[in-house]
């Protein structure tokens, strides 16, 4: 800048001084930022990551346990096919497909119906067809599963199994299928008996149902307080002991908007009949259901009588949830802790998941993202559509498993192993 | 460009004729009589280096557990300068550069600084031994993480000048990063890291 001799009264060239232009850099350079962590401080405390041979940057549909005689495995739809590996360890390697079905969409099995286990697949075919059908695995190969003549409907858009006792060990196969209406039904045992149930709102009024499916945020079913309850978009219920007769249809319960999963929160961890309802929503907030708590006992005219305000907050964070796990004994004082995944939904970013740890007295959770290796994951930043809790066979212990929308699938034994606070996850 | 012809430096001559013998053929000099003399420079003159070498990651300080190790692999660095000089022992210029390296699971870290550079030369011909400070911005990609922070680049360097245009030496360099978060961005300020790396590299330097 050039400053001339002036006289008095003229306008004087104005300096600016520099430690001010230094300022102004230094602002302008440390503002310019993308991310959502420190870049060496993400790289000071990455630790390597334990890796196993499984697809890696793909979207996770489902994964359960299954012994269908070589001894029990793991299977994981990744991407459009369906692997499986030992629980023990080892690779995955592809477990095949259906002839002429190309795309691998849900597995289920059923360790609960006989021995061995029996294993489920829906499967699709992409000759223009978009066909999805419903394969059992027999002796090593599929065979489809043929829904009863005269079925309102025969393409399958989701899969599911419960335990219809309330418990781990799952005896009933659920099957959404939709027709050429658009109208959707819960099948239950399609392979035997092929129950079909009609969907309505809680007002009594007709709908058009929704399905189990994988999409985000993803289906989910269990049985507890005697019900039945399922989740996509809505949570419905349905009376278990209505499961196997026709004509009873699931009713969608009022809940706070945009739901992404729900969990059961027993009161004793061993009795499924008794406990309390929570849901998480793509909108990032965490609810209970209403009190008094749900029992076998609470009709279901109360339940449809819950409006969206009859659920308690239990806080929220800026992330969309998709979906919960409830891991009852663990964290502060064993109340146990929920683990919260999240995916990108509007302008929120997805975030891998966080633990949400209940305050005493249920009234409140307190979120915090894991330590352990978690930070050094590719899972932290990505989209996390579901998280599965699998028990081993026969022991205390157990897996926890992340499906992500883009990086795969990942697993710790970690919090069933009193390591909760630490957990160690494993790139499958 | 100006040459000057000094006497009395036995041993700077000694260090002529051995570059005159080795190298016969890039002697740009009458070679009837020996003479004692050293190039020097001024206002006009420029040059143009090119650096290839290795990174060595040192270490992060400044966040909750003091000093850490830097925890990437050996990189690979670069970079192009030019200066031009004020005085025979002073040059001012700007440099592009880069690096990247790998961290235990293999992500790559990437850094890009552009910086005005002062490089101060204390010299006994053939050899030099510039003295530098670079100071600009530095870009830094990790992932789907960007951030652009200021950077500090302290240097020394031993350069063999082949002739007055040419010179081949190292360069030993230290980059001090200091990556402020302010809590204004989803970065919490508690992830400031100061990074410190060290650049080491040969160069081919042109005068013209």
């Amino acid at each position: 800048m050039i400053s001339t001799a002036h006289k008095k009264g003229e306008g004087r060239v104005r300096r600016i001084p520099f430690p001010a232009v230094a300022l102004t850099a230094l602002l302008v350079l440390v503002g310019c930022t993308q991310g959502a962590t420190g870049i060496f401080a993400d790289i000071e405390q990455e630790v390597q990551i334990k890796k196993s041979n499984l697809v890696d940057n793909t979207f996770v549909a489902s994964v359960v346990q299954a012994d269908t005689g070589p001894g029990p495995r793991y299977f994981a739809v990744a991407g459009t096919k369906l692997f499986a590996r030992s629980t023990a360890g080892g690779n995955w390697s592809a477990a095949g497909n259906p002839s002429g079905r190309t795309v691998a969409q849900y597995v289920a099995a059923l360790p609960g119906a006989g021995d061995p286990d029996e294993l489920y697949g829906v499967f699709a075919r992409t000759d223009g067809e978009q066909e999805s059908r419903l394969f059992r695995l027999v002796s090593g190969a599929w065979e489809a599963v043929t829904l009863p003549e005269g079925a309102p409907a025969a393409n399958v858009t989701g899969l599911a199994a419960v335990d219809s006792t309330g418990g781990d060990t799952a005896d009933t196969l659920l099957a959404t299928v939709e027709a050429s209406s658009g109208k959707r039904y819960l099948v239950v045992n399609p392979q035997s008996s092929a129950v079909f149930h009609e969907f309505q709102n809680a007002d009594g009024s007709e709908s058009n149902g929704e399905d189990l499916g994988a999409n985000r945020p993803v289906g989910k079913a269990m049985v507890a307080a005697g019900r039945l309850w399922l989740s996509r978009n809505g949570l419905w219920f349905i009376p278990v002991e209505d499961l196997v007769n026709e004509g009873t249809p699931l009713t969608r319960v009022r809940t706070p908007a945009n739901l992404g999963s729900f969990e059961f929160v027993a009161a004793d961890p061993d009795d499924s009949d008794e406990g309390f309802l929570v849901l998480v929503t793509l909108n990032g907030g965490m609810y209970s259901s209403p009190k008094p708590d749900l029992t076998t006992a609470t009709t279901g005219d109360e339940i449809k009588a819950w409006t969206s305000e009859s659920w308690s907050s239990l806080g929220s964070l800026g992330r969309a949830f998709s979906n919960v796990l409830w891991l009852p004994g663990i964290g502060t004082e064993g109340r146990g802790r929920f683990l919260v995944s999240t995916i990108s939904y509007g302008n929120r970013s997805s975030r891998g998941y966080f633990h949400a740890d209940p305050a005493a007295d249920f009234e409140s959770v307190a979120f915090a993202e894991p330590q352990g290796n978690y930070r050094s994951t590719e899972m932290r930043l990505a989209g996390v559509s579901g998280m599965v809790m699998i028990r081993d066979v026969g022991g205390p212990g157990g897996t926890v498993f992340a499906l992500t929308e883009s990086k795969g699938l990942w697993a710790t034994p970690s919090y069933l192993a009193g390591q909760e606070n630490e957990p160690e996850w494993r790139w499958e | 460009m100006i040459f000057n012809v000094r006497k009395g430096q036995p041993a700077v001559a000694a260090l002529i004729l051995a570059v005159f013998f080795l190298i016969p053929a890039t002697n740009v000099f009458t070679q009837d009589a020996v003479e004692e003399f050293e190039p020097t420079y001024g206002l006009g003159d420029q040059m143009l280096s090119l650096n290839l070498g290795l990174f060595i990651p040192l270490f992060y300080a400044g966040g909750p557990d003091g000093i850490k190790d830097a925890n990437l692999t050996l990189g690979g660095t670069g970079h192009l300068l030019w200066s031009a000089f004020l005085s025979n022992e002073l040059a001012l210029g700007g440099e592009l550069g880069g690096m990247f390296a790998y961290t235990p699971n293999r992500n790559t870290l990437f850094m890009i600084p552009l910086a005005a550079r002062l490089t101060y030369f204390l010299r006994a011909y053939p050899f030099e031994f510039p003295l530098s400070l670079a100071a600009g911005m530095n870009f830094s990609r990790f992932g789907e993480s960007f951030k652009i922070d200021p950077i500090l680049i302290p240097g020394v360097g031993f350069y063999w000048n082949m002739n007055t245009e040419w010179a081949f030496g190292f360069d030993a360099r230290y980059w001090w990063v200091p990556q402020i978060y302010t809590g204004q961005s989803e970065v919490p300020s508690s992830e400031n890291r100061f990074g410190n790396f060290l650049a080491t590299t040969l160069s081919v330097m042109y005068r013209f």
